[in-house]
């Protein structure tokens, strides 16, 4: 009586497996590697850019401060450090009913805040202008903000590139 | 006569493959932990101190007045989580800002039976360099709009202050 040996035969499921851990193994290089960990991107450098806030309430409007790190209130993305703070008040702009003409005044209570932040940025393949390896920033985008002492809504006005690593 | 033998006992061995695949699954847990926040979580709950919140209601009707009552606890329905219990509040005819015939605009109070409500919860939370979580998980921050319900109200808040609770010796 003789004993065999079972022979373990390499199947289809194993295969599969394999190219599991191989693609899982891939996707974490790829994330890993596209968030720059290690070394640095040649094309990444440093902006100023502009955020408008419309019509803040009064209570809140100097909640801001120079220093203050801004987050991308929905995705949590870091998107620099306030550098400069300016506020004014707000403006409305109404219609004169006795001649039609439009009247500019001030919203009562109400102020607009002027952010200029610095950040890191990188070029995409398209183009774009790329904050903290996913937030693409241009002028005119809505940005949804916070600061550790406010959250708001406001628009991207102006940027420009102002070093380059 | 057929010889009673007892089968070896296999023994269980793992091969690279299992290896390999124990540490796909071992990983993806982490992955997920981390994704979800858990350790931060976690370490944040551990840090809840009493805060208190002050918040502005908008143009609700008068009625709703009887039902801000002292003491009562506020959830905020949208970040799932206790938001406190109502501290203090004050009603006032609800602001309107209003054109003229000269297109400025100015501010008025409705007179059609609407108010808003300011007020103060003692809540907890975190305070942390990037701002206040609310029961430890939740940012808010003045400006956040928070949806509070109690038992018997249903309102959009805005959240206008937040400190701290000085602990009372």
């Amino acid at each position: 009586m003789g004993n065999t040996k079972q022979k373990r035969r390499f199947n289809v499921v194993d295969a599969l497996i394999i190219l599991l851990i191989l693609a899982v193994i891939a996707a974490a290089a790829v994330f890993v590697l596209s968030k720059g960990v290690g070394g640095r991107k040649s094309n990444t450098f440093e902006i100023e850019y502009v955020v408008e806030l419309r019509t803040v309430r009064d209570e809140f409007a100097d909640n801001i401060k120079v220093g203050d790190r801004l987050v991308d209130s929905a995705a949590k993305y870091q998107l620099g450090e306030v550098i400069a703070v300016s506020t004014s008040p707000a403006t409305f702009t109404g219609t004169d009913l006795v001649n039609g003409a439009l009247v500019y005044c001030n919203y009562p209570e109400h102020s607009d805040i002027s952010l200029t932040v610095k950040a890191s940025a990188e070029t995409d393949s398209d183009g774009m202008y790329i904050i903290d390896s996913g937030y693409r920033i241009s002028v005119g985008s809505t940005m949804y903000i916070r600061t550790p002492d406010f959250v708001g809504t406001g628009y991207c006005t102006r940027f420009k590139k102002t070093e380059v690593r | 006569m057929a010889e009673n033998t007892k089968p070896a006992a296999k023994k269980l061995r793992l091969n690279i493959i299992d290896f390999l695949v124990i540490i796909v699954i071992l990983g993806a847990v982490v992955g997920i932990a981390l994704r979800m926040g858990v350790v931060e979580r976690v370490t944040n709950q551990s840090n809840v101190e009493a805060a208190r919140i002050s918040f502005l209601i908008q143009d609700v009707q008068e009625a709703s007045a009887d039902y801000f009552r002292i003491d009562d606890v506020f959830t905020a329905k949208n970040l799932e989580c206790e938001f406190g219990k109502l501290e203090s509040r004050q009603f006032m005819p609800a602001e309107a800002f209003i054109a003229n015939i000269n297109g400025e605009l100015i501010k008025t109070h409705s007179s059609n039976n609407r108010i808003d409500v300011r007020g103060t919860v003692i809540g907890s939370g975190t305070f942390t360099d990037e701002g206040f979580l609310l029961a430890g998980i939740n940012f808010i921050a003045p400006g956040s709009t928070v949806r509070l319900q109690s038992s018997e109200l249903d309102v959009l808040a805005t959240v206008t202050a937040i400190e701290k609770v000085e602990k009372s010796s």
